[in-house]
């Protein structure tokens, strides 16, 4: 399963051709030898490094760049998450050109976009200036960063234009972003940057946060009366709970797109975001005849939020599983039903996030169909107000077909969980 | 009042191999020519000759022998005064003289009432045999009812032959259990309660899935399972020292209870243990039986919402409880 979605991801991604058409005036300077970029801009990019505060040593590195003349600089969530997470374990320093090493401030995030604003305290007058760049698709960019913190590299590359199917936008960059150079700028060979280096899947396909969402976070920073934040975990809630209620909020409002699966109709793609994959299998035959067969019908989206390592929220996953058999009874097709409804298929997660799941079980006579509902519900430690939940639905009523449906959200608040779940179950129905 | 002589088992004197009365002297030995012929190769062909004196007692006196009188290993003795009940082995044959007028215990009565060996009905071996045919019969059902894969003939076999040994195993268990505490050995009945405890047991475990199936929101389903655990374990227990105690029924009762506790408080300690610990795995009731949603009860879609809204209150109270923010 992780496989086909990972190449299907890849097959989107390389279809992306809609890039804004723009003129070539985004190369406002003349094609210039990489090794000049790098020799121009390589100040304006510093280490940074997160030190684990009782061994003094480095539990994290990043890249950060220089966006004012003040001395704020931009870095991604990701790399500050333990100062985030854990503020008196953890403390950020930069790493000058020299080794010499300070501490910083984080005093802005955006978790949703992965990005942070650090204030260093130290005058920057070179620097980075943000504003719309203008790009085709296959421009050639320039990505800057601290790789395994082996040094300053940089590395070449393509722009690609910003995925489709995503909630969030994000642009594709083709070329090798390793771990270390995160939070380092994708930049024009003119030093206008174009995105903050965040993510790989590995052989060249990476990506880039855009320009725009790091030039609102600076503004809000810059912007008179800004005070830095005192409590960034209570801003993480706080951005996942409006997030989530963008996405989530108008979720199965309008009559969703259904499809015949089986003897049943089933919701597919509750948005455009969604992506579904669907499969078939039998179990062991004998004269030809399996004893059952199972077909999935599997809708999620690409986007989690990355909150600590062992977190991540903004899951939403739709998962239909029906069953059919010719040859078992009904006893035994209700003991097939239930070894596949009893499987356990909620997400995992670490004690210092979520709670343990409290579930309850009914019977429940929906507008189409009776069916046997399980909601599993967990809450978040640090991030009060959302929940993870899981809706599980089996349909009942015949003795050899079965439709289990399956939501899965993470990070959503109540309201929308119970306004999903009343949704959900509505448009549960035989054909 | 006559005198017997008895010829004992080698090794077991409670089984008598002849038995003579006496009325003057008699001889005893290998020959055939003697009064009491013993097939012994350490007996002399005339060894012993058993002679009774003028006060009426009876002296066993050696001819000579090779091995003499007295038991193997002790003090060998030409003449023996043998009393009624003694025992004098010759060569390795043990002989004891019982007199006629001695004293006996009264009958046993056949069915003592402190220790029967179970109720009437199971003394049958039809029955017995019915019950543990009836058990394999109802689990291989039961397997078969649950069987979703192919090759259920071979998981019946197997689970019909781990049946048998496991069976034998608790019958076992409580014969030998019984045989060292009143010196019964009654594997048939032991292993016609063991077979009768596992088909409640099997019975007790539809009776939970049907509960569970069609009142899911029954919050005491599993208070109810550990109740007829008890019960029956208690029964099980009680129904086996009735053939294995001389305890009466409410001694019976008693340490069927006491066993059965223990077994729970296990079990108890287990669970809580258990949920000390955390976990991402959600444990939710998924039993499906086939039944008609028609004669189902339901919750409407309102009452679902009432019941959500109890979750989040749960969970909440976890939140609470962890000191979060």
């Amino acid at each position: 399963m992780r496989t086909a979605h990972t190449h299907a991801f890849l097959a989107v991604a390389l279809l992306l051709a809609a890039a804004p058409a723009a003129p070539a005036a985004a190369q406002d300077e003349p094609r210039e030898a990489t090794a000049t970029v790098f020799a121009r801009y390589s100040d304006r990019i510093l280490k940074i490094q997160i030190i684990e505060t009782s061994s003094n040593a480095k539990r994290t590195i990043g890249t950060g760049f220089f966006v004012s003349a003040d001395g704020l600089m931009m870095t991604n969530y990701h790399v500050i998450s333990d100062r985030v997470q854990e503020p008196r374990d953890h403390r950020v320093e930069i790493v000058e050109a020299d080794g010499s090493a300070r501490a910083v401030e984080v005093i802005a995030i955006d978790v949703v976009h992965d990005l942070a604003i650090l204030r260093t305290g130290r005058p920057s007058p070179n620097h980075f200036t943000l504003g719309t760049v203008p790009l085709r698709q296959g421009d050639r960019l320039y990505s800057l960063g601290h790789p395994s913190d082996l040094g300053l590299s940089i590395v070449e590359g393509t722009y690609n234009g910003n995925l489709k199917h995503t909630l969030y936008p994000k642009i594709h960059f083709t070329g090798s972003i390793n771990p270390g150079m995160s939070g380092g700028p994708a930049i024009t060979n003119g030093g206008r940057v174009v995105g903050v280096n965040v993510s790989t899947m590995g052989e060249q396909r990476s990506f880039l946060v855009p320009e725009a969402q790091a030039t609102a976070l600076l503004s809000r920073v810059q912007a008179p009366g800004f005070q830095a934040s005192r409590d960034l975990l209570a801003d993480v809630a706080v951005q996942l709970r409006d997030y989530q209620q963008d996405y989530l909020g108008k979720l199965f409002e309008d009559e969703p797109k259904q499809v015949d699966f089986g003897p049943y109709r089933i919701v597919t793609e509750p948005a455009p975001v969604f992506r579904c994959w669907g499969g078939a299998e039998r179990s062991d035959e004998r004269d030809g005849e399996p004893m059952y067969r199972e077909v999935w019908h599997r809708c999620g989206t690409d986007d989690e939020v990355y909150l600590a390592d062992d977190q991540s929220e903004g899951m939403v996953e739709l998962v239909h599983v029906a069953l059919s058999s010719d040859r078992l009874n009904a006893a035994q097709f209700s003991a097939l039903y239930t070894s596949r409804f009893g499987q356990d298929e909620t997400p995992g997660g670490s004690e210092k996030h979520v709670t343990v799941w409290k579930c309850e079980t009914r019977n429940v006579g929906a507008q189409q169909a009776t069916v046997r509902a399980v909601l599993c519900l967990r809450g978040l430690k640090r991030l009060p107000g959302l929940y993870d939940a899981q809706l599980k639905v089996a349909v009942l009523g015949r003795s050899n077909a079965g439709l289990i449906s399956t939501l899965t959200l993470s990070g959503a608040s109540w309201e929308n969980i119970d306004r999903i779940s009343d949704r959900f179950l509505e448009r549960v129905s035989w054909r | 009042m006559a005198l017997i002589l008895e010829v004992l088992a080698q090794g077991r004197h409670a089984e008598v191999r002849e038995r003579r009365a006496v009325g003057g002297a008699i001889t005893i030995g290998r020959a055939l020519d003697n009064d009491v012929v013993l097939d012994d190769p350490h007996v002399d062909a005339h060894h012993a000759r058993l002679e009774p004196q003028a006060d009426g007692s009876h002296v066993l006196v050696d001819l000579g022998s090779v091995n003499g009188l007295g038991a193997i290993g002790g003090a060998r003795s030409d003449r023996v005064v043998f009393a009624p009940g003694a025992v004098v082995t010759i060569g390795r044959t043990p002989l004891r003289v019982r007199t006629s007028d001695e004293q006996l215990p009264p009958a046993l009565p056949l069915r003592a009432t402190s220790a029967g060996p179970g109720p009437t009905w199971l003394l049958r071996t039809r029955v017995r045999i019915g019950i543990i045919a009836g058990c394999f019969a109802l689990n291989g059902f039961d397997t078969w009812l649950h069987a979703t894969q192919h090759g259920v003939a071979s998981q019946l076999f197997s689970e019909a032959l781990f049946g048998v040994v496991m069976l034998a195993i608790w019958a076992g268990v409580w014969s030998v259990a019984a045989r060292v505490v009143v010196g019964r050995f009654h594997f048939p009945l032991h292993a016609a309660f063991g077979a009768l405890g596992v088909i409640a047991f099997v019975l007790r475990q539809r009776l939970l899935d049907f509960i569970a199936f069609t009142i899911p929101s029954f919050g005491g389903g599993v208070l109810a399972g550990d109740l007829l655990l008890f019960v029956l374990l208690g029964a099980l227990v009680a129904a086996h020292l009735s053939a294995a105690s001389h305890l009466g029924m409410p001694g019976r009762r008693a340490v069927g209870a006491i066993a059965a506790s223990v077994v729970l408080m296990l079990f108890w300690v287990g669970r809580a243990v258990a949920d000390d610990d955390f976990t991402t795995e959600a444990t939710f009731n998924g039993t499906i039986l086939t039944l008609t949603p028609a004669v189902l009860p339901k919750e409407s879609p309102e009452e679902f919402a009432k019941s959500r809204a109890r979750l989040r209150a749960q969970v909440d109270a976890l939140l609470e409880d962890e000191g979060s923010p």
